[in-house]
């Protein structure tokens, strides 16, 4: 019985430091976006422009915030370079795109097509609050 | 080209940068002599001037400073080693930057530089009437010169010396605003754990309808 006690109490002490080290301190300055893809017609696709939809972004009014907002695409690559695998795309966003809340964006450089359906980070800065 | 021609292509470009009296005589390749009222001397180098217009606009170009940023807004910090901390706002530079400070003592953030553009206003004031934040200026935070003197092997292979000090009157400076800021802080309450606490976006947030 007692050492069942001592099992238990060392089992609740070990999840209790897991628990610790897993949860840090979330300091998130940005919204979430998916990247829909490019800007494209039937046929015909347009790679300079990529389609974003930021998370709570339901219309096209409220996009208006965001535009000019620094858009950070961070991917994962096999070769460190200056000590990390991440590395990142930087782009703008430039307009709305319809009016379900879709934000066109540019890239420095094109995104992937790889990243279609990927996460996106949207900046609050430049910041003009 | 004629002769007109080329001088007023001259006045479009900078005068005295052009020799003007060796391009009109090889316009009019000897056939004039040019006219003895222009300067025998040129020198050597060309040496740009601003033009006249440019530097006015030099000055009128300085950074318009948001409205919603005065003497004693609170700051939010969106990038960098900061990102998410608050500070308090003191005076705009002549570069154009914001002068900032957490305090030190409360949050962290030192007296620092910041670009408006990486910065939301609250609309949380602090009355900073009382502080003195003369002795800042963008000098202030220039960093001492890098020593370009050739290395020698001897000092290569020298124990590494010790970190230099920073020099008294930058900590005299820094430590006396903090102070006086941390008072201004200090004088409302509940306002010391707001400054202390951090800002970020949680699921379901949305900032394009905040109120900061």
């Amino acid at each position: 019985m007692l050492l069942l006690c001592l099992l238990l109490v060392l089992t609740s002490l070990f999840l209790f430091f897991l628990l610790l080290k897993t949860t840090k301190t979330v300091n998130r300055l940005y919204v979430r976006g998916v990247i829909l893809g490019y800007k494209r017609a039937r046929t015909n696709q347009y790679e300079n422009t990529s389609l974003i939809k930021l998370e709570n972004v339901p219309d096209k009014s409220s996009t208006s915030f965001y535009l000019g907002k620094k858009l950070c695409y961070v991917y994962k690559a096999h070769t460190k370079k200056q000590g990390t695998v991440y590395r990142t795309m930087w782009g703008k966003v430039t307009r709305a795109h319809g009016t379900s809340g879709v934000v066109r964006a540019q890239f420095k450089h094109n995104l992937p097509p790889t990243s279609i359906g990927g996460k996106i980070r949207c900046m609050l800065y430049p910041s003009n609050i | 080209m004629d002769a007109n021609g080329a001088r007023s292509m001259i006045r479009r470009r900078n005068v005295d940068e052009i020799r003007l009296d060796e391009l009109i005589s090889s316009l009019h390749k000897g056939a004039k002599k040019v006219k003895s009222g222009t300067p025998s001397f040129y020198p050597a180098d060309d040496i740009k001037k601003p033009l006249k217009s440019q530097a006015k606009s030099q000055a009128k170009n300085q950074t318009k400073l948001r409205k919603s940023i005065t003497p004693g807004t609170v700051l939010i910090v969106l990038a960098g080693h900061f990102k998410g901390k608050k500070c308090v706002f003191l005076k705009q530079l002549d570069s154009g930057l914001l002068l900032v400070c957490g305090p030190y003592g409360i949050n962290g953030v030192p007296v620092k530089r910041l670009n408006q553009r990486y910065a939301i206003a609250t609309s949380t004031k602090v009355d900073v009437s009382k502080v003195d934040c003369k002795a800042f200026d963008d000098k202030y935070f220039k960093k001492p010169a890098k020593d370009r003197s050739a290395k020698s092997e001897d000092g290569f292979f020298a124990a590494p010396t010790a970190r230099k000090e920073l020099p008294a009157e930058y900590v005299a400076a820094n430590k006396a605003l903090d102070a006086s800021v941390g008072a201004a802080i200090g004088a409302v309450p509940h306002l010391k754990e707001y400054m202390s606490s951090l800002f970020s976006l949680k699921s379901g947030d949305k900032p394009h309808e905040m109120v900061f």
